[in-house]
């Protein structure tokens, strides 16, 4: 087990940036995920991490060991760097056996042949494979293989684990399952997992820390909860959660209270203190009260059923679009008022 | 609404033309076939079998059909080795101009196997002006090496390398690159990724680029027949040919049962390989979208002058010798600044009538060929992708008959379907043998559904 530790690290394929400057630290044992939309350079960072690309600028360390350094033109290849990788295709051979598809790592280690039953059946038993043992991979179903996979890179006790959008090709009921499945792998083998992903809500619900990648960059890297309530800049707070971003109309400050005119209403904002100057506020569900006298007159524009709850999306005078939720019922083209409470408030150019 | 009926009107417009289609290629694979064995099997109208028990008790029958086993298995192990190299190291690693390689790669096989062995022995024995202007040719009188077994082989083994370098370079690209990931990431170095990961799962391409490579070998005419006859080493194809030139359609039947010979064996193969192929069931998921490259390191450098040094030697040398030979006045005349002379273009290009009708000739067979494929096989495959009915399956396991079996056997069944037509002369119809026997192989082989990875077409029409 060990930390992850990158400075300035950068790739470019063919002329095109992938991933700019990319300074950071995964601390040991920690339940990291890279979200971002497709593009934005997560997959190209943790194949980077795993050896199967070379950096163009920046240095690796993981643990004691550094692993590319594009100065020196160090990079230790992926069949030496002793890391864990779960493909989206769960890329299990296809011509071996379950169980000869977990001890494979261990054979190219010359482990014993007592050995490589022993840990074999650990790693099997800990995913609840120990049935499929026999099966070929194509006798299993998604979720099955996934266990495989997941069997094959525990049982080489690797210094950090990476997956790659393991979750996306099974249906929604699996992947709640296998999002159990990591996380209860992650509490017993205190592995430092880093997790590409697309979807937040897998993100948010298994991750110590979350990533937010853009354009080859990493935006913001917090706890969701910090990710969700105190977004740095405009991309995080639309990506991650329901928000609209409307601008400060005009921003003023006494001592620790900030309050800004936000579609021409006057509130209360909450920001970061270093903020100097606010530009832009997150407007989510949860800052929005709906109410007869509220100051934002707005018209529904669409309904949505949450299960126990409506989305509403409704439309100001003015223009903007926010989304509130209720517990009653409106109908599409209602008029009402909405509050706005202590949104979050931030700079952005 | 409106485009639901429309649909169902189409389909049913479809599933006649397919019916159609599959009839007309029914017969075409069939009928000739049919008619093959019933000549052998008949004799004078009744049935019998004693015509097929001399024909296979003849000494020369078993000398070619041992000939023909050895050139053809041999050779198309001098293919494996050479094809399976060069595929392996162009889809697997980081070799540079990959793309001209390839093109190089697949040349051997679209020169017609005559030309090559005249380029060959061009280029070896007493009477090379490649190797007098060299001056290292062997004193005359000595053996031409390539008329022997050995040169069938080695000439067979580089006319079709290509093929299995192009099946298993197809098999060897759509291996995830996610598998070898997992290997390399489990710990596993090259030469162990390569043996123990991608081989498995390039066997059954493997297989089948042998299986196709046997059976075209096994009916080569051209390689056996320029280095075979002068040594007086006789495989099925040449003996086949040598009856018929030899005696004319008095022996058709006698041949028919040599063609069903080579047929047998030909079929043979392909079952041996299918046999192989079904313990295999491998469902590769993944994705294939960036080619694998597995850093050769140091090695890179040394590999790529080796393989372009055998890229040379099999392609670029022969034509030089093919090359020195035209600009020499006279066969066996060393090559000088003050012998080269371009007397002899000028009478093949210039002089002779015969080259550009010979020229029409070809051209008209391959396009004619094209042309018939296109018009068959576009909307067949197209239909057979759409609607999997039971007769387009029978045909699917039926397309390989007629590519398992050589194209000489393909021509005298032809010939024995055609000629007993009232409307066709024998005469007129020898004389368009070749044509026909091109043009029915060209149809006959090309009607593969997309994707299946077999070999050109249009070559066949020369072949």
């Amino acid at each position: 087990m060990a930390d992850i530790n990158l400075s300035s690290v950068s790739k470019t394929f063919a002329g095109t940036p992938a991933l700019q400057d990319i300074t950071t630290r995964f601390e040991d044992g920690e339940f990291i995920a890279l979200l971002g939309p497709s593009g934005c350079g997560k997959t190209t960072l943790l194949r980077i991490l795993a050896g199967f690309e070379k950096p163009s600028s920046g240095q690796l360390r993981i643990g004691s060991r550094e692993m590319a350094n594009a100065q020196t033109g160090v990079n230790l290849p992926p069949e030496e760097r002793n890391i864990g990788f779960v493909f989206q295709s769960y890329a299990l051979w296809p011509h071996m056996s379950v169980r000869r598809n977990v001890s494979y790592p261990l054979e190219i280690r010359r482990f014993s042949k007592f050995e490589i039953a022993k840990h074999t059946d650990a790693a099997l038993a800990s995913t609840g494979l120990e049935t499929y043992a026999d099966r070929m991979p194509s006798d299993l179903s998604g979720g099955q293989r996934q266990r495989v996979a997941l069997a094959r890179c525990l049982v080489s006790d690797p210094c950090a684990v990476l997956l790659d959008e393991p979750l996306a090709n099974l249906d929604v009921a699996l992947r709640a399952t296998m999002q159990g499945v990591f996380t209860d792998f992650h509490k017993r083998t205190g592995a430092t997992m880093v997790y590409v992903t697309h979807d937040q809500a897998e993100a948010m619900a298994m991750a110590d820390r979350i990533a937010v990648m853009d354009q080859g960059r990493i935006q913001q890297f917090d706890t969701p909860q910090t990710l969700y309530e105190r977004p740095k800049n405009r991309f995080v707070a639309e990506f991650v959660g329901r928000g609209t971003v409307v601008p400060v109309q005009e921003a003023t400050q006494a001592g620790e209270a900030r309050q800004a005119r936000i579609l021409g209403a006057e509130v209360a904002v909450q920001s970061a203190r270093a903020e100097t100057r606010v530009s832009h506020v997150c407007l989510r569900p949860e800052n929005l009260t709906i109410s007869e006298s509220g100051d934002l007159r707005s018209k529904v524009a669409r309904v949505t059923y949450m299960g126990g709850k409506y989305l509403l999306e409704t439309v100001t005078d003015c223009g903007a679009r926010l989304f509130a939720e209720t517990r009653a019922r409106f109908d599409v083209g209602a008029q009402l008022g909405l509050t706005i409470t202590t949104p979050w408030a931030f700079s952005e150019d | 609404m409106m485009s639901a009926a429309q649909q169902t009107g189409g389909s049913r417009t479809e599933a006649r033309l397919l019916s159609a289609i599959l009839i007309v290629a029914i017969c075409l694979t069939l009928a000739p076939v049919l008619r093959l064995f019933v000549e052998g099997v008949t004799d004078q109208g009744s049935p019998s079998l004693t015509l097929m028990r001399d024909v296979l008790a003849q000494p020369s029958t078993l000398s070619a059909l041992k000939h023909s086993l050895v050139t053809a298995g041999f050779g198309t192990l001098v293919s494996l080795v050479l094809g399976a190299a060069f595929a392996f190291l162009v889809a697997l690693t980081d070799l540079r101009a990959k793309a001209a390689l390839v093109f190089c790669l697949m040349i051997p096989m679209m020169i017609p196997p005559q030309i090559t062995a005249l380029s060959w022995t061009q280029i070896m024995g007493p009477s090379s002006v490649l190797l007098k202007t060299l001056g290292i040719a062997p004193p005359l009188g000595a053996p031409q090496p390539l008329y022997s077994p050995e040169g069938i082989i080695l000439l067979l083994g580089i006319q079709h390398m290509s093929i299995i370098f192009l099946t298993l370079r197809a098999g060897l690209r759509s291996i995830p690159q996610d598998v070898v990931e997992a290997a390399r990431i489990s710990g596993a170095r090259g030469l162990r990724t390569w043996w123990q990961v991608v081989m498995p799962l390039t066997l059954p391409s493997l297989a089948a680029g042998t299986a196709i490579t046997f059976v075209t070998a096994l009916g080569n005419f051209g390689i056996p027949a320029m280095l075979g006859i002068p040594a007086g080493y006789a495989t099925l194809s040449t003996l086949v040919y040598q009856k018929l030139a030899g005696m004319g359609t008095t022996v058709l039947a006698e041949v028919s049962v040599l063609a069903m010979l080579i047929g047998v064996v030909a079929v043979a193969g392909i079952l041996l390989q299918r046999l192989c192929q079904s313990h295999q069931k491998l469902h590769l998921v993944g994705s294939t979208s960036r080619p694998l490259a597995l850093p050769l390191g140091a090695a890179r450098l040394p590999v790529e002058i080796l393989l372009w040094a055998v890229v040379f030697a099999i392609l670029v040398l022969p034509m030089f010798g093919l090359l020195a030979t035209s600009l020499v006045p006279a066969y066996g005349v060393t090559l000088r600044f003050d012998t080269v002379t371009l007397a002899s273009w000028y009478e093949v290009l210039f002089r002779q009538p015969v080259t550009s009708r010979a020229f029409a000739n070809s051209f008209g067979l391959a396009a004619g060929a094209s042309a018939v494929l296109a018009a068959i096989c576009l909307p067949l495959a197209w239909l057979m992708e759409r609607r999997k009915t039971r007769v387009a399956r029978l045909f699917d396991s039926l397309l390989d008959l007629p590519y398992a079996l050589p194209g000489v056997v393909l021509s005298i069944a032809m010939i024995l379907l055609l000629i007993k037509l009232p409307f066709t002369e024998a005469t007129l119809l020898w004389h368009h043998l070749d044509h026909l026997s091109g043009l029915s192989r060209a149809v006959l082989r090309g009607d593969v559904p997309p994707g299946s990875g077999k070999p050109e077409t249009v070559r066949s029409c020369y072949g």
